[in-house]
């Protein structure tokens, strides 16, 4: 194929194989948990996209990740202010470095939200063709510029539970952009894995003279005590007990939890900076965390996570998952109320032996084993994967074993199968999704009530929707959008007084069906960024914005209708014999 | 059923060179956002509680 090399606006890409090389700046001023996910998107989208340069703007402080890695081409820190000095001249010939460099894509993955209007500002003053994700508009007040930002918003942000990992809401959105503005992906490209222990470049870095000393020939497991409850210690020393070939490095900062003395301790708590702990992870098989950025870097070198979810006031919550340990392999340990050290020692020892027992055990069997059978109700374990294209791609996470929430379960898979449906055109295979439900009276009853308010629900969707077309028509009819006759100005004050009705009855139904405010949040999110300064253009958005919920309350009724055909009873054709006993 | 186009492919900036509005406004206000930040980071993190890969 012939290579045609031209100067885009940028002046710094080329095309390559007829795909134009596109300049993209990431702006992530968030934390190097936000960090460590972008870098997993970027070498994704890399993958996928090799031509394209990628540049990041980041926060002194949380940046230095970003100039690990020798494919992203420039690395934007924040200024560092020093005594006398004027912040805001500074500031401006920091921007100053790159007004001029006209990026084809700017993209603000800043969630964070110490960090976001930062962010946004930021994303706001530098030039580029095409952005995504949060401004600030002309009135100062903080808006998206794109569906998968509002989503962020609307339902990541929010406690509305919902299956699509951060990593995967931020790499889908910016794939979709370029396949948008620079065309479909090489078909045999991106088959390589993203995440590797040489993710990041090697540095030789000075290593903490306890690790140089360590003992050989074990095995390690890096355990990051600062994350995790207090009790961690005597894991740790159940690790110990059974497990000779088992060594435990405990890294996290502050003095956290008591662990006893043993040669194959090695206590790193007093702190260790990148460079070594990229070292020290190489030669682990293991990290064991709590809630902690470093369960995101773990997931980028490959390493394998045993995740203690923190308890919260939601009972097995599953809104951990959207920044839960990303790949293949991983084990989350999820606790209804107290985190008990001998059941995750179980847990975990279940999944280190895996290789040796090669399923021929369950994990119900391994919990008996160990006389805690009945404690398997108190938590639920999880192992990730990543899902193929054809079941909506992504990380998930299995039940593996544990107490089950069946309805909450179900609302949450279909709500990112809504968000895949909005942004990705794919649609689930509902049949076959649905056939894998364990039904039971409880999940049927709830379905049910579920099903009376989405009737509800969709009545207001398509009055609304009714209601902001009129208004359109109405608006389009008028010559001038500011002189208007006495009747034009009734009616237009009429639908909207008309559009704030049923907003205020869509919330009063999810007051009576609280799994129904994602449709509501959605709503309110698309019409906090209507973009067009005109009525008609307004109307317009605000009908598409009912379009989406609509379609939304579409999928889930799909979802109920398909769920209650399951669960009615069925006319069952006996053998001729058992038919004729019955007869007689 | 996949959404409007707009909504997935961002905001087409007509003139990228030209800088938007309430430049000087914004600029002044990140210049106070990122000192406010620093100031927190500097409370809030001591050297020996930072995050792997935080250095500063």
């Amino acid at each position: 194929m012939t290579e045609s090399r031209t100067e885009s606006r940028s002046g710094s890409t080329v095309e390559t194989s007829g795909r134009k090389a596109l300049a993209i700046l990431i702006v992530q001023m968030g934390g190097v948990d936000e960090v460590f996910r972008s870098l997993m998107a970027l070498k994704a989208v890399k993958h996928l996209y090799p031509e394209i340069s990628i540049h990041v703007a980041a926060r002194r402080g949380a940046s230095d990740p970003f100039k690990r890695v020798e494919w992203i081409d420039s690395v934007l820190e924040t200024p560092k202010f020093q005594k006398g000095e004027d912040p805001v001249v500074k500031v401006a010939l920091w921007i100053d470095q790159v007004i001029h460099r006209n990026y084809d894509i700017l993209v603000n993955w800043t969630s964070d939200s110490k960090c976001s209007r930062m962010a946004s500002i930021l994303t706001s003053l530098v030039p580029a063709a095409v952005k995504l994700g949060d401004h600030v508009a002309d009135d100062f007040s903080i808006h998206s510029y794109d569906g998968w930002s509002m989503y962020r918003h609307a339902w990541s942000d929010s406690p509305v539970e919902q299956d699509i990992h951060r990593t995967d809401l931020i790499t889908t959105q910016l794939l979709t952009a370029l396949q948008i503005h620079s065309g479909d992906p090489s078909p045999d490209s991106g088959m390589n894995s993203v995440s590797s222990k040489f993710f990041f470049k090697n540095t030789n870095p000075a290593l903490p003279s306890a690790w140089l000393d360590r003992p050989k020939g074990l095995k390690w497991i890096a355990v990051h005590a600062g994350s995790l409850p207090d009790r961690i210690g005597e894991w740790i020393e159940m690790v110990l007990r059974r497990h000779p070939d088992q060594g435990i490095v405990v890294i996290g900062e502050g003095s956290g939890p008591e662990i006893g003395a043993s040669s194959r301790v090695i206590d790193l708590r007093e702190g260790v900076h990148f460079d070594p702990m990229l070292a020290i992870f190489s030669h682990c098989g293991w990290l064991v965390s709590g809630d902690h950025p470093v369960l995101d870097l773990a997931s980028l070198l490959n390493l394998r996570v045993f995740h203690s979810v923190p308890v919260t006031n939601r009972e097995f919550g599953l809104k951990w998952t959207e920044r839960g340990p990303y790949g293949n392999g991983h084990i989350v340990l999820s606790s209804k109320e107290e985190w008990r050290p001998e059941i995750a020692y179980a847990a975990w020892s279940f999944f280190q032996s895996e290789w040796f027992h090669k399923n021929s055990l369950t994990l119900h069997g391994h919990f008996e084993n160990l006389s805690l059978s009945s404690a398997l109700e108190e938590v639920q374990i999880f192992k990730s994967r990543i899902r193929p294209a054809n079941e909506g791609g992504g990380v998930s996470y299995e039940r593996i074993a544990g107490a089950v929430r069946e309805f909450e379960a179900w609302m949450y898979r279909v709500r990112g199968q809504i968000a895949r449906g909005w942004f990705c055109g794919w649609l689930p295979g509902v049949e076959e999704e649905v056939a894998k439900l364990t039904l039971s009276p409880e999940l049927v009853r709830k379905i049910r009530a579920l099903n009376d308010s989405l009737l509800v629900i969709q009545q207001l969707g398509t009055q609304g929707r009714q209601t902001a077309l009129g208004l359109e028509a109405r608006a389009k009819s008028m010559k001038s959008g500011y002189l208007m006759s006495v009747e034009d100005r009734t009616e237009i004050e009429e639908s909207g007084r008309k559009l704030l009705e049923i907003e205020e009855l869509m919330e009063r139904v999810t007051r009576v069906e609280p799994e129904l405010e994602c449709m509501v949040g959605w709503y309110r999110q698309v019409i906090h960024n209507l973009e067009s300064s005109s009525l008609s253009g307004m109307a317009r958005e605000t009908a598409d914005a009912f379009d989406l919920v609509l379609e939304g309350v579409d999928l889930i009724s799909a979802y109920t209708r398909k769920t209650l055909d399951l669960a009615k009873p069925k006319a069952i054709s006996l053998p001729v014999s058992s038919a004729r006993e019955l007869d007689s | 059923m996949v959404a409007d186009i707009r909504l997935l492919q961002g905001k087409l900036i007509q003139n990228p060179e030209q800088s938007s509005k309430n430049v000087s406004k914004l600029i002044e206000e990140l210049a106070l956002e990122i000192l406010s930040e620093e100031e927190h980071s500097i409370a809030a993190a001591p050297s020996s509680t930072k995050p792997p890969g935080d250095q500063s």
